[in-house]
């Protein structure tokens, strides 16, 4: 059989397990104690391995399968969670993750597993070999004990339908009774175990619901409990004998319910289960828990059509836009009405549109966690990660854009900021380092904010390091305030810390954060105070479909600027240009700043100088100029489309958009002019 | 006296690994049958407390059997075993009126629950 068209969903999924597997690690270290985790864990192995094998991927199942062994010990309390357990676990999903993507490229695992495999296995027989060598104290721990504890139940929830049905039977007389039950470890066939219990209790009485859903126990979708509410005219007793005439059952919790108890529970809208009557009321479907049935609620869609729907919604955004442009000379009221009536709804549609390619940042910061562990080990410090608003929402593309300059920041946090724990002793700082990562909305911007508590930045050793390096004078320097003296971070191949770890000579340079969110139209600041930490601001915009801009015309063309870029506007006389080194030049607050011909630069004709014109001052990467322009036109929103690739690479332009009265405007890549004129001067 | 089992498995070997373990725990083979046919003449001859029913036989397979022995008498004990993969027809057996279910490769204390729920 051919999975190919099944891979992309599979890719996903195993993603997605492994990202809960990751995170679920991360708790598990903090609290080895909850079984809710160990058994999420092991359901997330249990269902890649299933998954790997069948789309044919058997050494990424025999992997999981190594996994899932270990988290089935730790499971059944075979073994003990040590700390090397964890790290072992740890490798192994970064092992695993290793070999996702491997299999996903290459249709096969490269890397030799057989190193990790080996430690899982002597986890696994080295706790083993721990429990029993142990008093019998402990071994009475074991599966033994384990079944003389009371079996945790399975949550009953009902919907409205449920309650009605309940109020219906026992209106006829029958006892209602939720039936929880636990099957033996290592059941083979569990889903005909289960059935074989359904059975049993049907003679009894009438099954009206299961926990996990009908379905889901035919599938195996269930751990090794399950709960059935059942309406009979026997006593408790009786189902519980029932119960236990049938093998393999582990335990059973028979637990009477009160038709009008039941009535009050709430109704859990999204948490009720689906129940084995609901399968012949499909109005009555509710998905059993929001975390395990994502699938009713979501549907997966490819990116591309997404991008296909918000291409064509600001089609129509220009359409309208041309159309209320007539719409001004009409006279009919009624067809003015229809007009402003589909401006409305073409403006919900675009913002509907745009919500859709929003997603949670969560997605990005999920893998900080772990990866603030790790880091915080390798350099012998004590760090605790605090996020806040991860469910703030970001345009799709530019969460893809910002994971590594993110990366880099924590890195620099963990590394550079944060003293180690005896060097915050000394200062009388807690001993645990603190670093934030922050998201949140601000007008329609999304901030992103890392900061630490650690030493914050040594201005005068940035300084330092910057006359050495020639990029300003002994002299430049002592006029310079803390805040310009930090700026000269961003400078390309700046680096203050003298000894690079291993850890952030990887990353790339805070010279790089600044291009890649300037190429995202968005920004990036530092504040920091030496001794209280440093925190770095990156402003994005939330959407790279629609962006502010400001008109100006050069000759006949109506350019635009991205705001992002634009520092302030100017009115120069000509006097006031002068030719530097062939280079015409302007002076602003003692700053020297190029002059470029906006008109002369794109090929659109000379401007014609006059008493005085528009110069526009505009910042990329490190690099400020001023845009000479004939005209300011005004700011206005704009929707970006890309240049035809039949254009090719069309330097200076970042696209083009349509203006309300059908004219183009040109959108100009302010990074690409200003690098164009620093390579220039090289 | 232990209960009375008839083993229905179309090889000798799985036919001789049950007989070993109910043996060893107190239950009586009373007869082995290879296929199902045989395995409903032997039961009408033998009357046994228990049947176990391999599923995939020769002549006559084990659901078809099953039906058989339950026309017979429906107070039957019987109890399907199959491999692995074979789901659905462990479900059809139930179904038809096998009381429990066992899976290959056998665990001996797995067959010796089953024989003693079932047979009560």
């Amino acid at each position: 059989m051919d999975f190919s068209e099944y891979k992309d969903v599979f890719a996903a999924e195993a993603r997605e397990h492994i990202q809960s597997l990751n995170e679920n690690l991360l708790q598990f270290e903090q609290t080895p104690d909850d079984q809710e985790l160990i058994a999420e864990m092991f359901r997330a192995a249990h269902s890649l391995k299933g998954m790997a094998g069948t789309m044919g991927y058997t050494q990424l199942a025999d992997f999981t399968h190594h996994m899932e062994n270990v988290l089935d010990a730790l499971r059944n309390h075979e073994i003990a969670a040590s700390q090397e357990l964890i790290n072992t676990l740890f490798d192994s999903v970064d092992m695993l993750e290793l070999i996702l993507e491997e299999v996903i490229s290459f249709d096969e695992v490269q890397t030799d597993t057989e190193g990790m495999k080996e430690r899982l296995m002597q986890v696994l027989a080295g706790g083993l070999g721990e429990l029993e060598g142990t008093e019998e104290e402990d071994s009475r721990r074991g599966p033994k004990a384990q079944s003389q504890e009371p079996a945790e139940e399975v949550r009953l929830s009902l919907n409205e339908y449920d309650q009605e049905l309940l109020k219906e039977a026992a209106a006829q007389g029958y006892s209602a009774y939720w039936v929880t039950v636990v099957l033996k470890a290592n059941v083979m066939m569990k889903s005909v175990r289960a059935y074989t219990v359904f059975l049993a209790l049907e003679r009894l009485g009438t099954i009206v619901k299961s926990q996990p859903a009908a379905e889901d126990i035919d599938d195996e979708r269930f751990d090794d409990r399950f709960a059935v509410l059942l309406l009979t005219h026997q006593p408790a007793s009786e189902i519980e004998e029932a119960v236990w005439g049938v093998p393999e059952i582990a335990q059973v919790v028979v637990a009477p319910l009160d038709v009008k108890e039941a009535a009050v529970l709430p109704a859990e809208e999204p948490k009720a289960a689906v129940g084995v009557k609901d399968r012949a009321e499909p109005a009555a479907r509710r998905p059993v828990n929001g975390k395990s049935r994502f699938a009713e609620k979501y549907v997966r869609v490819e990116t591309e059509r997404l991008d296909q729907l918000n291409n064509l919604v600001g089609e129509l955004v220009i359409s309208r836009t041309q159309v209320m442009e007539l719409a001004k000379q009409l006279e009919d009221a009624h067809a003015r009405a229809v007009i402003a009536q589909m401006d409305r709804v073409t403006t919900e549609l675009q913002y509907a549109a745009m919500k859709l390619r929003m997603v949670p940042v969560k997605q990005v910061f999920d893998r900080f966690p772990r990866m603030v562990r790790d880091l915080a080990k390798q350099a012998g410090k004590e760090v605790q990660l605090q996020i806040i608003g991860e469910e703030t929402e970001l345009d799709r593309s530019l969460t893809n854009q910002i994971g590594d300059p993110l990366v880099h920041l924590i890195r620099n946090a963990v590394d550079h900021g944060l003293e180690t724990r005896e060097e915050r002793i000394k200062a009388g700082k807690p001993p645990e380092g603190l670093i934030r990562l922050e998201a949140r909305h601000e007008g329609s911007h999304v901030v992103i904010e890392v900061a630490d508590d650690g030493r914050g930045i040594d201005t005068d050793k940035v300084k330092q390091k910057a006359v050495e390096m020639g990029l300003i004078t002994a002299e430049q320097a002592g006029k310079m305030t803390p805040q310009e003296a930090q700026g000269l971070i961003f400078i390309p191949g700046f680096s203050t810390n003298e000894e690079i770890t291993d850890v952030s000579g990887r990353g790339v340079g805070m010279d790089a954060v600044k291009a890649i969110l300037e190429a995202m139209n968005g920004s990036v600041e530092l504040t920091s105070t030496a001794g209280r930490g440093t925190t770095v601001t990156l402003r994005l915009p939330l959407t790279l479909a629609i962006i502010q801009a400001l008109l100006v015309r050069t000759g006949s063309v109506i350019l635009a600027i991205p705001i992002q870029s634009v520092r302030e506007n100017l009115r120069v006389v000509p006097e006031a240009v002068k030719t530097v080194h062939g280079e015409r030049v302007i002076t602003l607050r003692n700053e020297v700043l190029p002059i470029i011909d906006l008109t002369k630069l794109l090929g659109f004709g000379a401007i014609i100088h006059e008493s005085g014109m528009p110069v526009i001052v505009v910042e990329a990467g490190a690099v400020k100029a001023g845009l000479m322009v004939d005209e300011l036109l005004g700011q206005q929103e704009v929707v970006i489309k890309r240049l035809s690739p039949i254009l090719g690479d069309v330097k200076g332009l970042a696209g083009a958009t349509v203006l309300g009265d059908g004219t183009v405007a040109l959108i100009l890549d302010v990074a690409a002019v200003l690098n164009d004129l620093t390579a220039e001067s090289k | 006296m232990g209960k009375r089992v008839l083993v229905t498995d179309d090889t000798a070997f799985m036919r001789m690994t049950l007989r070993n373990v109910l043996e060893k725990n107190g239950y009586e083979v009373i007869g082995e049958a290879a296929d199902g046919e045989e395995a409903v003449a032997l039961y009408a001859e033998l009357r046994p407390d228990v049947v176990t029913m391999d599923i995939t036989m020769p002549k006559m397979d084990g659901i078809t059997a099953i039906k058989k022995i339950l026309e017979m008498d429906p107070n039957a004990k019987v109890i399907v075993c199959s491999a692995m993969g074979q789901k659905p027809m462990v479900i059809e057996a139930l179904n038809a009126g096998a009381k429990d279910f066992l899976v290959k490769p056998f665990q001996p204390e797995r067959i010796i629950e089953a024989l003693r729920k079932v047979s009560g």
